[in-house]
């Protein structure tokens, strides 16, 4: 038995040896918030599955910054938070997401909880949203308010078991009218899901979740949507 | 006590003298690989050596699972997961709706970062060996030909799923300075000129035969021309229908734009009338006498090649069943009733929308969705309905009789016969009382008759609707192109059929899609080929070009070809087609209110399925490892 412990006596030694410690602090910052509608100041709502990203480089990491881009994915309602995130000096910027482009914010410090709110434009607003059910029909009426001169490319009534409901996720077969112009606030758009047509996957006495979305025509433009609306069928 | 002081002291000594010395006795050559200069050194050794190239080309064959390339070896458990069921050609029988669109790292289908650099960097050092061979010129400009094509297949296959790339055009060497290795990426339109510049050098100095070899011919280079030209042409003109933003969008390593569109087209035009001209290529079989004919042949064309060398222009052979040789594809699709004891058949499900694209031969140049109801309401998809008046059908192979010849050889339908056995496929029936049961297993007995849910009394007895084992159908529809007539070997790598990587049939849909996408070329001779495609599958009337003409004869005719998820991609269909997008399936229920009982059949959706969505984003993939390469990523978020 002796004889065995020396041996590990000896190999312990000579793994301890070699060991330094050359572990890292691991992420300690936070970086949270919320897009703000500057129009109406509260949160914009967005797709979940295809939705807003944040991305974050941190400064003095290599030489060509843009090869640690970090991801951040952002909530349907609008807010997003991620605290796995190193302490340090970052580049913040909003891309791709449901409203005008805003300009990135070449240098904060990221330490401990820090809040950052986007204040946005969206391309499109719905206004006057109304969702009702009569019958079978369930009925989206609502208008348009446009930030910019592009066209409106389509508009979409969308149903489903999860508040973020949106074109990603939905259950019936595209109810959806492509338009590719302009619109003004006077018009009214009526988009109708017939429940009937839809018994197989709409189930009598569950609740589901219909929103308007409606699609700007600019470059990789997302889903702008008004509030989304539990109906029980 | 004095020996195990004697022990510890020795065990002492060796450990010093193990850490402190500088010994040689771990320097050894390896006993299992040659080194490069013994390969190269002799024609045989190149000859070994170019084998193992052709093995890494990025062929989507039988061999291309959702793991990736070549998954055969060992027990490759992948669950039978194909591209076919991440497009709209297929579900699988068990997962609730594939969407492989994602991950351009790990280990999957889309990743061919790594390998396809692996593969470069070989034949880049084969291109080095070349000049040193002692070999005539004649072999040794057939060898740099054959050195260009394989460089360009594996740009192409890296390029798709990337867009633009560091263009690594010799072999490296690492000489202590890693920074000196970088190359960043060149344009999307640079990457797609190299490859096409590859190919022309591989056009000009490959052979026209190589004496029964399968290696790389003049007319195999110019198919993968047509294909990569094609391919280059559809991302200029379609480009902006999916645009993208970020830094490799700034800078041009991905994008096209549409001024190019028709410059590639031209080339597509080109390359595939070269080989339309040649005269040593045609159509397996052009003129079948019947529907039945045709559908025999084209059956035949896939189960066998070799018997259709007038049309196969590159095949990739299957000759030695086992390891790193056969394939898996009889094991994992045939349907059930003939899975010969092996527990996991059926996985691929065509879909009633693939079904429907087929034309009825009765009503030329358009689809021909199944009606199944007296209004012909096709878009109802919500399942039994007791109120709606149903067709009634003796047979339940009778709704399909008109069908184009190609949906009986590439689809199992229900009542058809496979390997002299008839595939039952029944989803339920309706009880005399007219309430429904479907899906539910169990029989009933009617006037001294047993009629059984799933149309037989046993698993072994049917193929459809059982979740039983994941071995049934949920589409109502088995598979059968490619698939052997003997018995499935039930067990690993067993079937040794062989793939067409390049046939003339995709040469004269890409010749046609590209004249009428650009409008250069000859009408006339476009669509011809299309007609003449038809005319094989047993169509007597000819169509007009237009371009969904062209496109549902592509889709139909090279269905399950590993093609479709390209088309939809270059196009830049992908993500209008994948919204929450669900399969459909088609169910045939017995009908027991009547006497004699008849079939009905219901249009619905797959059961189970998750619905799909394919974003922007993914037209291109994430790069592995940009942080040590430098690279510059692709949109990402």
């Amino acid at each position: 038995m002796k004889r065995v412990r020396h041996i590990f006596y000896f190999l312990a030694l000579a793994l301890n040896y070699s060991c330094v410690i050359d572990n890292y602090d691991q992420p300690n910052a936070e970086l949270y918030g919320t897009f703000i509608d500057e129009g109406t100041n509260q949160p914009l709502a967005q797709d979940i599955i295809n939705g807003t990203v944040i991305e974050i480089i941190e400064h003095g990491w290599v030489e060509n910054q843009t090869n640690v881009t970090q991801t951040l994915v952002s909530t349907g309602d609008g807010t997003y938070r991620n605290s796995q995130i190193f302490s340090g000096q970052y580049l913040v910027r909003a891309v791709r997401g449901n409203f005008h482009d805003i300009a990135p914010i070449d240098t904060m410090e990221i330490k401990g909880r820090t809040k950052l709110d986007f204040l946005v434009t969206p391309y499109l607003r719905i206004i006057e949203p109304s969702i009702e059910r009569n019958g079978n029909l369930v009925t989206a009426t609502f208008k348009i308010e446009q930030t910019s001169t592009q066209d409106v490319a389509r508009i979409g009534l969308y149903v489903h078991p999860n508040p973020n409901v949106g074109n990603p996720m939905t259950l019936t077969s595209r109810v959806e009218s492509t338009l590719n112009r302009t619109t003004d606030t006077q018009e009214t758009f009526t988009l109708t899901i017939d429940l009937s047509n839809n018994t197989n996957t709409l189930l009598p006495g569950r609740p589901y979740y219909f929103r308007i979305g409606a699609l700007s025509s600019a470059g990789s433009a997302k889903f702008n949507y008004g509030p989304a609306v539990r109906i029980t069928i | 006590m004095k020996i195990q002081i004697y022990l510890s002291t020795a065990i002492l000594a060796a450990f010093t003298i193990i850490a402190s010395s500088c010994s040689d006795v771990l320097d050894l050559q390896p006993q299992d690989k040659l080194p490069v200069e013994a390969v190269f050194s002799s024609p045989a050794g190149v000859k070994l050596y170019m084998a193992n190239l052709y093995y890494q080309l990025p062929t989507e064959d039988f061999l291309f699972f959702n793991a990736g390339f070549n998954q055969n070896q060992g027990g490759p458990n992948n669950g039978g997961q194909t591209r076919a069921q991440s497009t709209d050609e297929a579900v699988h029988s068990e997962a609730g709706g594939l969407n492989n669109g994602p991950n351009g790292d790990g280990q999957n289908m889309n990743n061919y970062w790594i390998s396809g650099y692996s593969l470069v960097r070989d034949v880049n050092l084969l291109i080095d060996a070349i000049p040193t061979l002692n070999i005539p010129t004649e072999e040794r400009d057939r060898l740099s030909g054959e050195a260009s094509f394989v460089r360009a297949f594996a740009y192409f296959g890296i390029a798709i799923r990337y867009g633009g790339l560091p263009l690594i055009k010799e072999s490296q060497e690492y000489l202590g300075d890693a920074e000196s290795l970088k190359v960043q990426r060149s344009s999307e339109k640079e990457t797609y000129d190299y490859i096409l510049s590859e190919l022309d050098v591989a056009i000009t100095k490959l052979p026209e035969s190589w004496n029964g070899e399968r290696r790389a011919t003049k007319w195999v280079a110019l198919a993968l021309k047509s294909r990569v030209a094609l391919h280059a042409a559809s991302l200029a003109k379609f480009w902006n229908k999916a645009p993208l933003t970020g830094d490799a969008v700034d800078l041009g390593y991905v994008g096209m734009s549409a001024n190019d569109a028709n410059g590639y087209y031209n080339q597509c035009i080109e390359a595939s009338a070269e080989i339309m001209n040649s005269g040593v290529f045609s159509l397996y079989q052009p003129t079948p006498a019947t529907p039945a004919e045709a559908a025999e042949n084209y059956r035949r064309m896939f189960q066998d090649p070799n018997v259709a060398l007038n049309e196969a222009i590159f095949i990739k052979g299957h000759t030695i069943p086992g390891d790193r040789r056969g394939h898996n594809y009889d094991i994992w699709f045939t349907p059930a009733q003939l899975a010969n004891g092996w527990p996991h058949p059926g996985r691929m499900n065509p879909t009633l929308d693939l079904v429907d694209m087929y034309e009825d031969y009765t009503v030329p140049g358009q689809s021909a969705p199944i009606v199944t109801t007296t209004d012909g309401d096709i878009d109802n998809y919500n399942g039994f309905d007791a109120n709606k008046t149903y067709l009634r059908f003796d047979n339940p192979s009778d709704p399909f009789l008109n069908k184009d010849a190609r949906l009986h050889a590439t689809v199992v339908l229900p009542g058809s016969s496979m390997k002299g056995t008839e595939i039952v496929i029944q989803a339920g029936y309706i009880l005399p009382d007219g309430s429904p049961r479907i899906r539910t297993g169990g029989s009933v007995e009617i006037n001294g008759k047993t009629y059984y849910n799933y149309g037989g009394p046993t698993p072994n007895d049917y193929s459809g609707f059982d979740g039983f084992g994941g071995n049934n159908t949920k589409t109502g529809f088995s598979f059968r192109k490619f698939l052997r007539e003997s018995p499935v070997a039930p067990g690993w790598n067993q079937s040794t059929s062989d793939w067409i990587e390049f046939r003339y049939a995709e040469i004269l849909l890409n010749y046609a899609e590209a004249v009428t996408e650009s409008g250069l070329g000859d009408e006339t001779e476009a669509a011809q080929a299309i007609n003449d495609i038809r005319r094989r599958a047993g169509h007597t009337v000819a169509i007009p070009l237009t371009i969904s003409n062209v496109m549902r004869e592509r889709t139909v005719e090279l269905a399950f070809e590993n093609k479709r998820w390209w088309d939809l991609i270059r196009r830049r269909e992908r993500h209008e087609v994948f919204e929450a997008q669900i399969s459909h399936a088609l169910l045939p229920i017995l009908d027991l209110r009547i006497n004699p009982v008849q079939y009905i059949f219901v249009r619905a959706n797959v059961h189970n399925m998750n619905p799909r969505t394919f974003l922007i984003r993914d037209y291109y993939l994430s790069i592995p490892g940009v942080g040590a390469s430098g690279v510059i990523q692709n949109p990402t978020g």
